[in-house]
């Protein structure tokens, strides 16, 4: 039972979790039995304590600026690299701080300061994982979590960085189309696969070849700044103009994302609808919708073409078509992605689940269950290092299999020279300008003539799409040091630091919620108190009844305070005093019964 | 009981950096492409880092994964060397013993003076002189290929690096000439 490893999708939109039972996989449930489905929204409350989730979507509207959603859109970024659209729309603030890291600024509250994606992201992960283990009965350590094909190094390490934060070893990261193939079962059948992905803010195509149980990924290409995401805005805007709204402020997008996002799903299955706001009513059409969302769809064929063209096979190939994500509920692109291949698409498996079972399949192979399933993906991006000039020399192509390497000799230009420094990019442009820095490696070796010492240097991707570097000078023998500086990423000690902080955090959160669940209590039993009070205070002996009087004032006043362990001791003592109150009302009900009257009727 | 794959003697290929070996393929520029793929998924099924997990050995599974990762990383390099033709041909001649492009860069008499006629006519950006221009490289592309595939029958070390030389510029100029005419 100790073996157990999760599949987590960490959505953009909504996360889930799910395992293997009798070798099904399915979505866990939580200790209420409900299948862990949470909306991928974080919100900082005053007093420190965290929400995630339904509730924490339900305050967009009121605290905006404390509540973030959407923030894989964010992961591995720096603020220069977010759309001017994202930083209009986004109610939360974005700051830089430090190397080029977006982070979000929460202002107030124990967490008053920039948080980073990694950590944020770490937020929903842990709910996932509390509530997994309280369905469970049992603590979940190990996971596989999805990532879309399209992200980049950086973007892999800051998934990767916020599980270790959030107390989970990522045994490994999968790539969602890929996940999604094996959430088929497709494996039983050889062919062709292409998982069309379009999800809350990514879009991902993937080509794959099935033979005897290997998911061999031959090409996939996406966009990872596409998704339902940019379809609800186009409601937003139309909504924004109509209210004449030139600056809205952060509740009011708040609250027209969500009609935006209702009216969106309305009109999968209507041909119109209303989009209804405080003091708007917006009639919206299907056809005005899918003309404006016609554009979008176009890009996510556009590159559909070009992983076919990368997987050399032609759309008519292809023997199946699986489709992924929210948004391909959306007619219109059910429509598009038939004309392209020529063929109905799958749809049997919930595109909003597909993934996430997906990933607990690959939970289950990787815990040793027997079985026969081998996934064999691509690095997405080619890998290169800038040379003179600014240039880009590719080290490793796009859509190759990995885990895969290159091999580069670096030698000084100076005598005593000690420090060679070498950029690492990944895109697929010829310019430094034009690819993602994604680190800089700092070769450090000891004093020889200029020309003499030979840098053997491995740039290695493992299966996880994640880049390591080895050095070694090869006339000495000795290992080159490298210190590694990721451009959008943290430093392993960054990462290692903030788990520690989060402890911390995780005690005040607990503090915070002992507070308010205390003050719930409060104001339950102060509530009964009084209604028994009213109706049977009367039978109860005069100087018992001033007792639990007392009492009742003493914990209301004491609960305004933000000691909980005062307010413990409060409600034992009133629950104490009310003693003589609670079995006069308890005789009455036996009595009721004995009679055969109704409860209620006593009451 | 299972046997760690990864410590099996063929692995020592990967050391000697013979791809055509470590694939367990016959030495030949005309690769078989079907025992190639073969070739590779049956390594990847036994090499690859997630089938760890699940061997039995004394040794620790950190160690195990990380001779796992070089191994498949170094496997799959060695694939895409043999999948790509012109890597291929250099792997296969370098082999044979024969020289680097840097460490002898011949090229046939009048052989860039060719070259540098055909940029300024691509900078010219005449689209009707550009086609032909087009059709005809690739034809002499092609017949290079056809005569390497002969040369590394016969073994001419010497030859097969003359061909390749002239052919590394060839190929740019016909990637630079077909993204210049369709985009």
């Amino acid at each position: 039972m100790t073996d157990l490893i999760v599949g987590i999708d960490l959505g953009t939109t909504n996360s889930l979790v799910a395992r293997v039972v009798n070798g099904k996989p399915e979505i866990v449930r939580d200790a209420k039995g409900e299948r862990i489905f949470v909306p991928s929204v974080v919100s900082f409350l005053e007093d420190g304590s965290v929400l995630v989730g339904k509730a924490a979507r339900e305050r967009a509207a009121t605290a905006p600026r404390r509540t973030v959603h959407s923030i894989k859109r964010l992961m591995g970024k720096g603020l220069a690299e977010v759309s001017d659209d994202d930083r209009r729309l986004l109610p939360y603030e974005l700051v830089e701080e430090g190397r080029k890291l977006v982070k979000v600024k929460i202002q107030g509250g124990s967490r008053d300061r920039a948080l980073t994606p990694q950590e944020i992201s770490a937020d929903i992960l842990r709910e996932l994982k509390t509530r997994a283990e309280a369905g469970l009965g049992q603590e979940v350590k190990r996971a596989v979590v999805t990532v879309p094909a399209y992200f980049d190094d950086a973007q892999r390490q800051a998934t990767r960085d916020a599980g270790k934060i959030a107390g989970l070893e990522v045994l490994r990261i999968i790539n969602e189309p890929t996940a999604a193939s094996l959430a088929y079962g497709l494996g039983g059948q050889d062919g062709l696969i292409a998982v069309y992905d379009f999800g809350g803010g990514t879009f991902d195509i993937s080509i794959l070849r099935i033979q005897a149980g290997t998911f061999r990924v031959l090409a996939t290409n996406g966009d990872t700044y596409l998704g339902g995401d940019d379809l609800d805005r186009i409601l937003v805007e139309r909504a924004l103009r109509a209210l004449g709204a030139k600056n809205p402020d952060a509740s009011l997008l708040a609250v027209l994302r969500d009609a935006a996002e209702k009216a969106k799903i309305e009109l999968t299955t209507q041909e119109r609808t209303v989009l209804r706001a405080p003091g708007l009513e917006l009639p919206v059409t299907r056809a005005e919708y899918e003309q404006a969302a016609l554009p979008f769809v176009e890009r996510t064929l556009e590159r559909c073409r070009r992983a076919l063209e990368d997987a050399k096979v032609s759309a008519r190939e292809i023997d199946q078509v699986v489709l992924v994500g929210g948004v391909t509920r959306t007619p219109l692109v059910r429509k598009k992605v038939e004309e392209l291949f020529g063929r109905k698409p799958h749809t049997d498996v919930d595109p909003d689940e597909v993934v996430a079972l997906g990933a607990a399949v690959q939970a289950d192979v990787l815990s040793g269950s027997g079985r026969e399933v081998l996934l064999l993906d691509v690095i997405p991006l080619s890998l290169g290092m800038e040379t003179l000039g600014g240039a880009v020399a590719k080290l490793i192509m796009r859509n190759a299999t990995i885990p895969t390497q290159a091999t580069e000799d670096f030698t000084t230009a100076r005598d005593n020279q000690t420090l060679v420094e070498v950029h690492v990019l990944q895109g697929e442009r010829e310019l430094v300008k034009d690819c993602r820095s994604l680190a800089h490696f700092k070769l450090r070796i000891p004093p020889m003539p200029a020309q003499v010492p030979k840098i053997h240097v491995t740039f290695l991707i493992d299966q996880d799409g994640i880049l390591h570097v080895l050095a070694q000078e090869e006339r000495s023998g000795a290992e080159a040091r490298i210190e590694v500086v990721p451009v959008h990423g943290l430093t392993e000690e960054e990462v290692d630091r903030i788990y520690m902080d989060s402890l911390e955090h995780a005690l005040d959160d607990v503090k915070a919620h002992r507070l308010i669940d205390l003050r719930n209590e409060v104001e339950t039993i102060l509530r009964a108190t009084h209604k028994q009070l009213s109706e049977v205070g009367s039978e109860l002996d005069p100087v018992a009844r001033k007792a639990v009087e007392a009492k009742a004032d003493e914990l209301l006043g004491t609960a305004k305070g933000d000691d909980a362990d005062a307010i413990q001791r409060g409600l034992e003592e009133l629950n104490e005093a009310a003693k003589p109150l609670a079995e006069i009302m308890l005789d009455k009900v036996a009595k009721a019964m004995v009679q055969g009257k109704r409860i209620e009727d006593v009451r | 009981m299972t046997r760690d794959p990864t410590r099996s003697a063929r692995f020592d290929a990967v050391k000697s950096g013979d791809h055509f070996a470590l694939f367990g393929l016959e030495r030949r520029f005309d690769l078989d492409d079907a025992a190639l793929e073969k070739a590779f998924l049956d390594l990847s099924r036994k090499l690859h880092p997630d089938k760890q997990l699940a061997v039995k050995s004394d040794e620790s599974l950190p160690r195990r994964q990380q001779r796992s990762l070089a191994l498949s990383a170094a496997m799959n390099q060695a694939y895409a060397a043999l999948k790509d033709r012109h890597k291929r041909a250099e792997h296969l001649l370098k082999l044979l013993g024969g020289q680097t492009a840097d460490q002898d860069k011949r090229t046939p008499p009048g052989f860039l003076a060719e070259m540098l006629e055909h940029r300024e006519l691509l900078e010219e950006g005449d689209t009707a002189r550009l086609e032909p221009l087009l059709a005809s490289l690739e034809k002499r592309e092609a017949d290079t290929w056809t005569r390497l595939s002969q040369l590394f029958r016969a073994g001419d070390i010497s030859q097969i690096r003359l061909e390749l030389n002239t052919l590394k510029y060839v190929t740019n100029l016909i990637e630079e000439l077909r993204k210049k005419l369709r985009g």
